[in-house]
């Protein structure tokens, strides 16, 4: 049974001429192997989206993988289906814990708004959520501060937009405040902010691990022009 | 040649083929089809621009060697060994032909806003078309998660829908095999300026 990094390898086209082969053999001859490789894909296509492919396998994913337009259009649809659940889950399993929001609020100041979105007893993930406003300058004492527990699985970041301007596709970076990039991702889009005074929301839901303790930036872009940010804010992790 | 489908299959190689993977003539049918799946997926995997076209010449060529009565011990590996060389072909020809104009190069950014929308125009469109419970099922599947929690998640799915893991994964590949189609289609038929159905 292959192991996920042999798959991995194969889809990304570094496997051996014998582990190919081992493999193809497997999935032509039984439909749970084959499942088992279309599994693994969805995984890579995953990973990728969502910041965690390591730089080189990145550059073979985007040199290799993305060689072939049916997969482009793959990966396209794979953002457009994340983002089209992120909003179909949001609809449905918002559950303010009043409590804890109000002690973080006070804790925060006036410019973020945190809620912990308590998950039905089924096992879903813990996310914690933080507004980011359209405020572009960092400061002593006003940087939203998100307090992530141990059990939190995703910290979603909303980050508001100042203007009007449309932004069909957000993509949202998040780097270091010394400006390495921690993780990077597709954004689902919002209309609508607190009290109604931002147009337009970019979410999105960056794995909790990794946001370590520390000072962040978040960079939001639009479309192909992601080298020039729209918009930066600045928001600290602080986990308890 | 790799291209367009010739003038229909060699029936009796066709014939055996079924008779080879199963006695029963529907079960037989099921398996020629898993079978078919399992190419299209090698030659998509392995970057044949028409993996359709390369799928349906493998298994002619399968069928007609079966027709000319050559002794096939294994039928899946003696695909693999006809599908390779199809590839092979499939690879040179392509190389061969004048690049087509690609509208969006290999990047994993997101395309512009108009390519964007329209994908998502399609997309809700064809989840739209999918069957009974298969909208909720495939987005539920692929809600946000990572790590332990994903886990979890699709297991507590599987156990609402009343299906092992296995059969959850293999039902969501399926609706996904089927939406990728359906935008597919529709993209090509936008590209050609037909009316998309």
């Amino acid at each position: 049974m292959p192991t996920d990094a042999e798959l991995r390898g194969y889809l990304l086209g570094e496997a051996s001429d014998d582990a190919s082969e081992g493999i193809e053999r497997a999935y032509l001859a039984r439909e749970e192997a084959l499942e088992t490789v279309a599994e693994a894909e969805r995984a890579l296509i995953d990973d990728c989206l969502s910041g965690r492919l390591a730089p080189e396998a990145r550059a073979l994913f985007e040199t290799r993988y993305l060689a072939s337009p049916r997969h482009r259009q793959r990966v396209a649809i794979a953002r457009a289906l994340r983002g089209r659940s992120a909003a179909a889950m949001r609809g449905s399993r918002w559950v303010p814990w009043a409590p804890w929001a109000l002690a973080a609020a006070l804790a925060v100041g006036l410019l973020g708004v945190v809620w912990r979105l308590q998950a039905p007893a089924g096992g879903q993930p813990v996310v914690i959520a933080v507004t980011l406003p359209a405020v572009v300058v960092r400061g002593e004492g006003e940087t939203p501060t998100v307090t992530v527990a141990d059990d939190a699985a995703m910290i979603e970041l909303r980050l508001e937009r100042a203007d009007a301007e449309p932004c069909a596709a957000p993509t949202v970076t998040v780097r270091t405040v010394e400006g390495r990039e921690v993780w990077r991702g597709p954004g689902a889009r919002e209309t609508g902010g607190t009290g109604g005074a931002s147009p337009f929301v970019a979410v999105v839901r960056v794995p909790a691990r990794q946001l370590p303790d520390g000072d962040y930036v978040a960079l939001l872009t639009c479309g192909p022009a992601y080298e020039t940010p729209l918009q930066r804010s600045s928001f600290r992790v602080v986990r308890r | 040649m790799i291209g367009p489908s010739s003038a229909g299959p060699p029936d009796a190689g066709y014939e055996r083929l079924l008779r080879r993977l199963d006695d029963d003539e529907v079960r037989a049918g099921a398996a020629l089809d898993r079978l078919r799946r399992a190419l299209l997926k090698f030659f998509d995997w392995r970057g044949a621009f028409w993996p359709e076209d390369c799928a349906d010449e493998t298994i002619d060529r399968l069928a007609r060697k079966l027709a000319e009565g050559t002794a096939v011990l294994d039928i899946p590996a003696f695909c693999h060994g006809i599908a390779r060389m199809v590839l092979h072909e499939a690879v040179r020809a392509d190389a061969r032909r004048a690049p087509l104009e690609e509208a969006d190069p290999p990047t994993v950014e997101p395309a512009e806003p108009q390519a964007e929308e329209a994908l998502l125009d399609n997309l809700e469109h064809c989840l739209d078309g999918l069957p009974e419970g298969g909208r909720d099922l495939v987005l539920a599947y692929y809600a946000e998660d990572s790590g332990g929690p994903r886990i979890r998640h699709r297991r507590d799915i599987a156990r609402r829908s009343g299906l092992t893991d296995n059969a959850l994964r293999s039902r969501v590949q399926r609706l996904r095999d089927s939406l990728e189609e359906c935008v597919r289609r529709r993209v090509a038929a936008a590209g050609r300026g037909a009316r998309p159905t």
